[in-house]
């Protein structure tokens, strides 16, 4: 379990407006985790419960709104960018272009997802100039950038490196030389068709492919271009055009001018455009399907196994989606983080907004929910009274109580302890199902359901009246383990779990005594 | 027009008709009988407003939602920038960290009783009678919020959405996601797009009979003109495939469990690994193969790996780690392509055992092919695209084209399943047209086409287009076409052939980039005032005779904006 | 602050406890004491062993016992390392020499049982779960939660705010604005566990925890 059990989950008022009847609060029942650890521990309610129950440390407050603000009912605005791995700030300006990843030399592990360091190749005795060749290491799986046949020739720029570094050593040509290798062999093309039409059939620059099959990224860059060269074709000569990425934008506009004078209106018909066409050849962008790199792949899976191939979460990280073998893998630049404010969606005030230093853990303005709510908790309650505990009192004092071993039909106490952070005292009525809904039936009794819990007045003032009820509370002391579990109390205050009385009181705070007999597992 | 109806007059699987510089309207196609239905604008749309305030300066971001994954990004990159699926982990209360304790990652998790195969990993079925809309807002809000803040990193601009959508979804769903991208995203519009068309973008074609093989389901979309006029579909998807993985993995672990002992049962999350980590499918197999066929077309790759037979078996071992004890399966790799060869084809099952909703693959397509107009299903069988996440499946492509191949061989064009006693002089016809076929085959590859393309000999004019001597006009006409028109491979028609598409999401990233208007814009104070019932009805039809009046480049007056369509949605 | 009253009963407690507050248990092993900082109010339980004498010799490794003591291993206030966990300055070979280098752990930092820990920093507020690895040179910002049987690999940074997890860990979520808001901060005068809660969380100011461990 993730959190420790006896938790508190507070449920936002967001789900409230949209389900009618929900209760405001959850704490956690004592329900021991049933065998099937899928079933949700707190009720299967319905699953989307999960979506509005939040810890309290995650809930807001808005003043305005006077209204419990939880993780779904605030707009997020991103205040700066950085990377996790360097912790440098990245400008706004080059987030995008950089596709939202670091540029430095922050890459993880394709295949388990830690961080890889560069080291060096280089051999002790033979010491190269340059101390290289590099490679990345995952220190974790062991993992090198051999794997795919890269090797780094400086230990900086490893971005920059990277993306001219195909898999198995190959140099990519940059965005532009593809660009141009693209327009030099359109050309070639069209030279080529039109050789035939004169008839001389010797065209001999059939120049073959050399690398295989063009990527995902070729296709879409030939595709783009193609369609890019097809609308600007299609507007040819436009005087509003600003001649470039916006080259047609005001063709409509052109367009519609065009309808109210009738002079060019008849020109326009003749001159209107075809419609643009298919792409017609890889270079543009088409590809047929090859029934031979099906087979391909089919004979790689058969050679090599399992062990070559992907899982999906290591799909799902890559950049490229159509990777199969490790051999396509590519590490991972570490994608950037953002500090981001918070504001209410409803009221737009902001909730919370950090520092805007990476460096600073601070916040300029934390509305926490904290400051406005109860805070509910709950743990097991151990009294001498108790029968089962007396038995190992000893052990108990050592031991955390074992939330896990709770046995059907043997009644529980448990203290639910409610402190209030407003300056004013509230009054708490509790309900609860006397049976839990859900597969194991529990039977849980509050003992004093309505009661009253102090205002969170000054320290001081506290302190000087002298209230006894604060000496009570200091009395009490639990050992602490080291899983901050529960304690026991080792100097019972005597209190008797008693019905219709609180347990004990503070300044700003009651605990009240549950009573909960597990009930059995339905199906067992 | 009439002459490319004239061309598939007798239409033939290997027939097709000369390249010309013809090129296909869209006023061609408003009259067809599908009933027309207009996403994409044509695209010589553009994002113009007249009198300057270019809007550049507004970004967009490209959605994709689908039954299990949400794809999302930003214009002009080739691959979403993040693949969020909808598993029980992405569902989890905040704070609840369980799928981190190794002790629960190694628990082989059970399906909740009264769940159907893979419904955690599901965000919405089309079977609304089940579906809880608040727990699919719940979910979606969840994950685009972590679209939002761990991948987009966007700065606090509102960003318009362009969403790609399966068209014919229930507008409740709709509505739904909407509403989320509205509410929680803040986005001052959405752009609806329809997958197939935006499939048969980033194949970089026009027209396409676009096979999706989703997850739930298998449609087959004919577009022709970037307009769907056709939809047909088929439960045999990648549900089905991943059960019959599972099944098969069930079977193979239990061989060695005890009679007494609990039976061994994968989850979900591994038959799903073992599927696309080492699932396969096979080659059309031999013995099906009608004597009919001429194997022509056939790569000679795939006959030679049909053939060969290997001594020792080849064997894949799997390991289950979530299993007690952890155990390795070794299974044989024949085994593997099982799954897709009954969940997809089932070749055991007779075609009249078939319910219509369960066709097989092959049938589903040649039965969308066989209802489309004449000229359209000539222009689409030559433009076969086959995506959604199933279609990764090595050999699957490659299956579903060799066993349509051998379909249309065998059966051409014909609705008619079943002659009765009239088959033998059905027979007669079919072989003398086949003959005919070939004569004019044989002759045409002499002559021209070869000289055109040797990589792709277009198939040759059927006879009536034939010139028995060559026209000099005609030459020339086709020199002109040559180089000022587009090249002849655009015009490949009448053949069954494969094309490779980048996906839907590429296709509205390029839409994206390339600022094409959709036809569907929802503006977000519209929708939220509205609702989907904002829409207007009548838009659909006023589109049509507007653009052929005007021509294709004014669709929308000032005054246009006022009101908005739900399209092929509505 | 206030000498806790504690001290008389320290002959014959498990803890040891020091001028400026630090519990250290008795059946603790630390070795190379020389070479630890322990910044007042700090807790080591039993079985916890810090390796102080895996110091940083940088210069001059040879030379005998003269050089100037060099810190390993410095902790914050209020930090508690819990039972069982074994601290470790990170090590690197370099040249064919092994070279430690000093581990700094901050304020308020709680470690569980069992840990082994050999990171290069952990900054203040950090909350390390039970059975937690981390590799040498690790990076922990603030604020950062490590849940159960995480194993944070060499080298790793994890920026604050994080809440990491898995092995090899990753952040899995972040921890929320309210993290570590509360516990003995607001409880003032005669903290404590009061009736039933714990004055100390997660993350928080850890000097309740801290004066209830005897």
């Amino acid at each position: 379990m993730a959190q420790p059990f006896p938790y508190t989950y507070y449920s936002c008022d967001c789900y409230d407006s949209k389900v009618a009847a929900a209760p405001t609060k959850h704490a956690s029942q004592g329900i021991p985790p049933a065998e099937d650890e899928d079933e949700r521990d707190f009720d299967p309610r319905s699953p989307g419960a999960n979506y509005s129950l939040y810890p309290l440390e995650h809930l807001l407050y808005c003043e305005d709104c006077q209204q419990i603000r939880c993780p779904r009912c605030v707009v997020e605005e991103t205040l700066n960018w950085y990377c996790p791995s360097c912790l440098f700030e990245v400008p706004s300006s080059v987030v995008k272009t950089d596709g939202n990843r670091c540029t430095r030399n922050c890459y993880n592990c394709p295949v388990c997802s830690s961080p890889a360091v560069v080291t060096t190749l280089e051999d002790p005795f033979d010491p190269s100039s340059s101390g290289g060749p590099w490679l990345l290491l995952c220190t974790y799986c062991k993992w090198t950038s051999l794997e795919i046949g890269i090797e780094f020739e400086k230990h900086t720029g490893i971005t920059a490196q990277l993306a001219r570094l195909g898999n198995g050593g190959r140099t990519i040509p940059s965005h532009k030389e593809r660009e141009k290798e693209r327009e030099r062999r359109l050309e070639l093309d069209k030279h080529k068709s039109r050789d035939i039409l004169s008839g001389s059939e010797d065209s001999p620059t059939t120049d073959k492919r050399d690398d295989g099959p063009p990527s995902h990224d070729d296709i879409y860059a030939n595709l783009s271009a193609f369609y890019k060269s097809q609308l600007a074709a299609q507007q040819p000569s436009n005087p509003f055009s600003p001649h470039d990425i916006n080259f047609s934008s005001p063709s409509s506009f052109s367009r519609i001018m065009n309808l109210y004078s009738s002079s060019t209106s008849k020109k326009q018909k003749r001159e209107k455009p075809t419609p643009m066409r298919e792409a017609a050849s890889p270079l543009e962008g088409l590809t047929l399907h090859s029934p031979s790199t099906d087979t391909a792949i089919i004979d790689r899976l058969k050679t090599s196994g399992w062990s070559r191939t992907l899982s999906p979460a290591q799909k799902l990280a890559q950049m490229t989606p159509t990777v199969r073998f490790t051999s396509d893998l590519r590490p991972l630049a570490s994608i950037l983080c953002t500090k981001r404010g918070k504001r209410c969606r409803s009221c737009r005030h902001i909730l919370s907004k950090p520092e805007s230093k990476i460096t600073s853990t601070r916040y300029k303005i934390k509305l926490l929910a904290r400051n406005h709510i109860p805070r509910l908790s709950l743990r097991a309650l151990h009294t001498s009274t108790s029968a089962s505990a007396s038995a190992t009192a000893a052990a108990a004092a050592i031991l955390p109580f074992n939330y896990d071993s709770l046995r059907p039909g043997l009644p529980i106490h448990f203290l639910l302890h409610i402190s209030n952070p407003l300056f004013d005292p509230v009054r708490v009525t509790l309900a609860t199902p006397s049976l839990t809904p859900g597969r194991v039936h529990t039977r849980v009794t509050i003992l004093c359901p309505q009661f009253d819990v102090g205002a969170n007045t000054d320290v001081w003032d506290d302190a000087l009246s002298g209230s006894t009820d604060t000496a009570a509370g200091g009395l009490k002391r639990f050992s602490a383990s080291g899983e901050g579990g529960a304690g026991r109390g080792t100097e019972g205050s005597g209190g008797a779990v008693e019905a219709g009385k609180i347990w004990e009181r503070g300044r700003n705070w009651t605990s009240v005594v549950l009573e909960v007999v597990p009930g059995k597992d339905g199906k067992a | 027009m009439s002459s490319s109806a004239g061309g598939e007059r007798k239409v033939s699987a290997s027939l097709g008709r000369s390249v010309r510089g013809q090129t296909p309207r869209i006023q061609d196609l408003a009259s067809t009988p599908e009933s027309p239905r207009t996403p994409l604008r044509s695209t010589s749309q553009w994002f113009s407003s007249p009198g300057g305030s270019f809007r550049t300066e507004e970004e967009y971001v490209v959605l994709e939602v689908g039954s299990r994954f949400v794809r999302g990004g930003f214009p002009g990159q080739s691959a979403p920038l993040c693949i969020l699926p909808f598993g029980p982990d992405e569902q989890r209360r905040l704070g609840d960290y369980r799928q981190w304790d190794p002790e629960y990652k190694m628990k082989r998790r059970k399906r909740k009783r009264g769940q159907e195969w893979g419904q955690e990993h599901e965000l919405y079925r089309t079977d609304l009678s089940k579906l809880d809309l608040g727990l699919l807002e719940d979910k979606l809000e969840r994950v685009m919020r972590e679209a939002y803040n761990k991948y987009f990193l966007l700065d606090p601009k509102p960003r318009r959405i362009l969403l790609a959508l399966p068209p014919r979804m229930p507008h409740p769903l709709m509505s739904t996601i909407l509403g989320v991208l509205f509410g929680s995203m803040q986005a001052p519009s959405i752009t609806l797009l329809s997958s197939p068309i935006l499939s048969t973008v980033a194949a970089g074609l026009r027209s396409a009979l676009v096979v999706d093989i989703g997850w739930a389901e298998t449609t087959v979309t004919g577009v022709y003109e970037y307009r769907e006029v056709h939809e047909a579909r088929s439960i045999r998807a990648g549900k089905m495939l991943s059960e019959e993985m599972a099944k098969l993995l069930n079977e193979e672990l239990n061989e060695d469990v005890e009679p007494g002992d609990p039976k061994i049962e994968v989850s979900f999350e591994e038959a799903e690994e073992v599927l696309t980590r080492v699932g396969w499918c096979k080659s059309r197999p031999k013995s099906n193969r009608n004597t009919l066929y001429f194997p022509a077309r056939t790569s000679p790759i795939l006959e030679e790996f049909e053939d060969a037979v290997e001594v020792p078996e080849p064997t894949v071992a799997i390991p289950f780690p979530k299993n007690t004890p952890p155990t390795e399966l070794i299974i044989a790799f024949a085994s593997l392509a099982k799954p897709a060869e009954a969940a997809l084809f089932a070749p055991q099952t007779a075609l009249n055992e078939f319910d219509d909703h369960e066709l097989p693959l092959h049938h589903l397509i040649y039965r969308a092919l066989l209802s489309l107009p004449m000229d359209v299903r000539r222009i689409c069988m030559s433009r076969i695209v086959i995506t959604g996440g199933v279609s990764n499946l090595p050999g699957l492509k490659t299956r579903i084209i060799a066993e349509l191949e051998a379909m249309v061989q065998q059966r051409g064009w014909d609705p008619v399943r079943s002659y009765g006693s009239a088959g033998a002089r059905r027979e007669a016809i079919l072989r003398q047209q086949r003959e005919n076929a070939e004569l004019r085959r044989e002759e045409g590859e002499d002559k021209v086409s070869e000289s055109l393309d040797p990589d792709n000999p277009p198939a040759p004019p059927s006879a009536g287009f034939q010139s028995p001597e060559e026209d000099p006009i005609d030459l020339k006409l086709a020199h002109i076409a040559l180089r000022n028109g587009p090249p002849p491979n655009a015009y490949v028609g009448g053949v069954i052939r494969g094309v490779e598409t980048l996906g839907a999401w590429a296709g509205a990233s390029l839409v994206a980039q390339l600022r094409i208007k959709g036809i569907v814009e929802i503006e977000r104070e519209k929708f939220l005032q509205h609702g989907l019932l904002g829409a207007s009805k009548d838009k659909e039809i006023s589109v049509v005779p507007q653009r052929q009046s005007m021509g294709p480049g004014v669709g929308r007056g000032a005054g246009e904006r006022a009101s908005w369509t739900l399209g092929v949605w509505a | 602050m206030s000498r806790p009253s504690a001290r008389k009963a320290a002959p014959k407690g498990e803890y040891i406890e020091t001028d400026s507050g630090n519990k250290v248990s008795r059946r603790s092993a630390i070795t190379g004491t020389a070479n630890i900082t322990l910044g007042g109010r700090t807790v080591i339980m039993a079985d916890v062993h810090l390796r102080g004498d895996l110091h940083p010799t940088r210069a001059a490794p040879s030379t005998s016992g003269k050089e100037p003591i060099t810190t390993s291993i410095s902790i914050g206030r209020c930090t508690v390392i819990s039972t069982g966990s074994v601290i470790r300055p990170p090590s690197r070979i370099s040249r064919g020499e092994v070279h430690y280098y000093p581990m700094k752990i901050g304020d308020n930092v709680f470690i569980g049982p069992h840990c082994t820990i050999s990171a290069i920093s952990i900054s203040s507020h950090v909350h390390i779960s039970h059975h937690v690895t981390i590799h040498p040179f690790a990076m922990i910002k603030e604020n950062v939660k490590i849940l159960p049987h995480a194993v944070i690999p060499a080298n790793m940074v994890i920026p604050s705010g994080s809440v990491v997890g898995g092995q090899p860990a990753r952040v899995v979520g972040e921890v929320g604005e309210g993290w570590g808001v509360g516990g003995g901060v607001s409880g003032g005068i005669g903290g404590g566990e009061k009736g039933g809660e714990k004055g100390w969380v997660e993350g928080g100011d850890l000097r309740e925890l801290v004066r209830s461990v005897k």
